[in-house]
C-alpha cells in the first residue's frame, strides 16, 4: 500500500470514528428521549402500533415514509425536489495501479509540455422526481460544474485553468419489477433513461492561465458536457427490515454516435452497494461502496492537435477503474414546519484505482444533499 | 470484454442470493394496514351506536374481518384495549351469526363478488361496515378506505349509517369524503 492510500485510510478511519461517535450519541439519545430532542419517536420505536395517533395525525400520515432510510422510488402522486453539492479533489498522477512523479511523466512522454498535478471539481446538481404510479417513478437531473486544473510545465512553473458550465440533462424512469413500495422488504427496480447533450464541449480559458494570452479549448476532463446522447440502463435492488436498509445498484452510460468535435466519451459502468441503520427517527448513518469503470475517448477532437501537449488531451489516456469507500449519514425532519426535508452528508476516498494514465487520481470526495418530498 | 462478463455474472448471482435470502420480506411491516387498523380503532370513538345494540358494559366490543385478512399482525395492538367501557376484541368471522356479533365489520377485497349479498344480509344490523373495495360506500357500505397521494383517506356514506341508527361525529365527517348511495 503506498503513502497516498495510507493517508486516505487514516482519513477514512477518522471519518468512521466520528460517525461511530455520532451513532453512539444518537443511541444514547434514543434510550433517553426525555433528555434529548423534543421529538416523538414512538411511531419509529414501535412501528406496528399507531393507535396512539389521533384521527388528524392518521389522516396526515404517509404510507411510504420518506424517512432517513430513503425510498429511491416514490409512491403514486408524490413529487420530490433535490439539490446536491459534490466536491472532488484529485491530486497526484497515477499510471496503471501506481503513482508516478511529474518527472516520470515528462520522461516517458517527450511530446508533453505539461503535466497536471491537481484538479478540483464542484458540481451543483438539481433533480426533480414524480411518481405517476406506485411502480413507476420519473426523474430529471441537471447539474452545473466548475472545474480548475493546475498545470506543471517542463520548466517547473505552474499555472491554473478554469472551466464551468451546464452538464448533460438526464431523464430516467424507474420501474419496480418485483416487490411493492407500500409493503417494503425486497424490491427490484429496472432503471432506464437517456442523457441529452445539453452540456458544453467547447469550454475555453486563456493559454497558460494568462489573461493576456488567447483563449484555448480545455481538455476532455475539463469539458462539462459530452456532446452526445447516451442510454442509461440500470438495475437497482432495495431491501429493508426494521431499522436496516440496504441496496445495490448498477447504472451504465452507453454513449451514442460522435459529437460535433468528432469524438465520443467512453462508456461508463457504475456499481454501488450500501447499508444504512436508522438509529432513530431522524438519523441514519450508512456505508457505501461505489465502483466505476470507464473507457477511453473514441475519435479525437482536432482542436488538441495531432500531437496533444498533455495526457488529458489524449483520447487513449482517459480510461480507468476506481472503487470508492464512502461514509455518510442522513438526517430527516419528521415533524414541524421543516417536516419532509432530508439532508445527507457523505464523504469518501478510493480504495482501488487503476488508470490508463498518466491521469490524476482521486484524493477524496464529499457530497452534501437536500431533498424534499411532497 | 471477459472481465465485464464475469462482473455481470457475479452481480446477478449476488442479487439472486439476496432475493432468495429468507426473512426481510416476511417480517417487513405493512404500514398501510397499520394505519387502517388504527383508523378502525378510532372509528369506535367517533361513532355512536344505539345503546341497546351494544353489548352490556364490561363485556366485549368487536371488530370482525370477513374474507382474506389483509392486516397480518397489524390488528394485534388493538386487542384488549378499553373502548366505551368494553374490551376490544378482534376476530376473523365467516358465519352469519358471527358477523352480527360485530360492531365494526371489515369486508376484505376478497369478498368483492359476494358484496351485494353481504350488504343485504347486514341491512338491518347495527354494524359499521368498512372496506377498501372501489365504490363500496356508493353501493351501501358505510366507510371505504381510499388511497390518495401516499395517504389513507376514507369515504363515508352518511345515509347508510343513519338508516342503521348510527351517528357519525362531525369530526370524522370533516375528514371524510361524504358520498351517497
Amino acid at each position: 500500500m503506498n503513502k497516498r492510500y495510507c493517508k486516505n485510510t487514516v482519513r477514512g478511519l477518522r471519518l468512521a470514528f466520528v460517525l461511530c461517535g455520532l451513532l453512539s450519541l444518537s443511541m444514547m439519545e434514543s434510550r433517553a428521549p426525555a433528555m434529548g430532542m423534543d421529538m416523538d419517536m414512538a411511531p419509529f420505536m414501535k412501528p406496528g402500533d399507531l393507535t396512539g395517533l389521533s384521527l388528524q395525525e392518521l389522516y396526515n400520515l404517509d404510507i411510504v415514509q420518506m424517512n432517513v432510510l430513503g425510498a429511491h422510488t416514490h409512491p403514486a402522486g408524490e413529487f420530490m425536489v433535490g439539490y446536491q453539492f459534490m466536491y472532488m479533489d484529485m491530486e497526484g498522477i497515477r499510471s496503471g495501479g501506481h503513482a508516478i512523479s511529474p518527472a516520470e511523466v515528462f520522461a516517458q512522454n517527450p511530446s508533453f509540455a505539461f503535466a497536471h498535478t491537481r484538479m478540483e471539481m464542484e458540481e451543483h446538481m438539481f433533480d426533480v422526481m414524480y411518481a405517476p404510479s406506485d411502480r413507476l417513478t420519473l426523474m430529471a437531473m441537471l447539474s452545473y460544474k466548475q472545474m480548475s486544473m493546475v498545470h506543471l510545465t517542463r520548466a517547473n512553473t505552474t499555472f491554473s485553468q478554469h472551466g464551468d458550465g451546464i452538464n448533460d440533462l438526464q431523464v430516467m424512469g424507474m420501474y419496480t419489477l418485483l416487490g411493492d413500495i407500500r409493503k417494503g422488504g425486497n424490491r427490484l427496480v429496472l432503471d432506464g433513461g437517456m442523457s441529452f447533450p445539453t452540456g458544453s464541449i467547447d469550454v475555453r480559458d486563456h493559454r497558460l492561465g494568462d489573461p493576456s494570452q488567447p483563449l484555448q479549448k480545455l481538455e476532455y476532463p475539463m469539458q462539462p458536457g459530452s456532446g452526445t446522447y447516451a442510454l442509461l440502463p440500470g438495475l437497482t435492488y432495495l431491501g429493508d427490515a426494521g431499522r436496516w436498509a440496504w441496496g445495490a445498484q448498477t447504472i451504465e452510460t452507453i454513449r451514442l454516435g460522435r459529437n460535433s468535435s468528432s469524438y465520443r466519451l467512453g462508456n461508463e459502468y457504475l456499481g454501488s452497494a450500501w447499508g444504512a441503520y436508522g438509529v432513530c427517527e431522524w438519523f441514519a448513518p450508512y456505508m457505501r461502496l461505489e465502483g466505476k469503470v470507464w473507457g477511453n475517448v473514441h475519435g479525437a477532437d482536432p482542436a488538441y492537435g495531432a500531437v496533444p501537449a498533455t495526457a488529458e488531451a489524449r483520447p487513449d489516456k482517459q480510461a480507468g477503474q476506481r472503487v470508492n469507500a464512502l461514509f455518510g449519514f442522513d438526517v430527516y425532519v419528521p415533524k414541524g414546519i421543516m417536516m419532509g426535508n432530508r439532508f445527507t452528508i457523505e464523504g469518501g476516498f478510493p480504495i482501488y484505482e487503476h488508470l490508463t494514465g498518466p491521469q490524476l487520481g482521486l484524493s477524496w470526495t464529499i457530497n452534501v444533499g437536500w431533498t424534499y418530498a411532497f | 470484454m471477459r472481465f465485464k462478463g464475469i462482473l455481470w455474472l457475479r452481480a446477478i448471482a449476488a442479487l439472486l442470493v439476496l432475493w432468495a435470502a429468507p426473512g426481510p420480506a416476511a417480517f417487513a411491516g405493512t404500514r398501510e394496514y397499520e394505519i387502517k387498523a388504527a383508523y378502525l380503532y378510532n372509528f369506535l370513538n367517533y361513532i355512536e351506536w344505539p345503546e341497546q345494540s351494544l353489548p352490556p358494559a364490561g363485556s366485549n366490543i368487536t371488530i370482525g374481518v370477513v374474507g382474506e385478512n389483509p392486516f397480518g399482525p397489524a390488528l394485534d395492538p388493538l386487542k384488549g384495549k378499553q373502548v366505551k367501557g368494553r374490551t376490544l376484541t378482534v376476530k376473523e368471522v365467516s358465519s352469519a351469526e358471527d358477523l352480527k356479533g360485530c360492531q365494526i365489520l371489515f369486508i376484505s377485497a376478497s369478498e368483492k363478488e359476494r358484496l351485494p349479498q353481504l350488504l343485504e344480509s347486514l341491512k338491518d344490523a347495527k354494524i359499521v361496515t368498512v372496506s377498501e373495495i372501489d365504490g363500496f360506500a356508493q353501493r351501501g357500505g358505510i366507510i371505504n378506505f381510499i388511497y390518495e397521494r401516499n395517504r389513507v383517506r376514507f369515504e363515508i356514506n352518511q345515509d347508510a349509517a343513519r338508516s342503521k341508527g348510527l351517528t357519525i361525529s362531525s369530526d370524522l365527517l370533516k375528514l371524510a369524503r361524504v358520498v351517497k348511495s
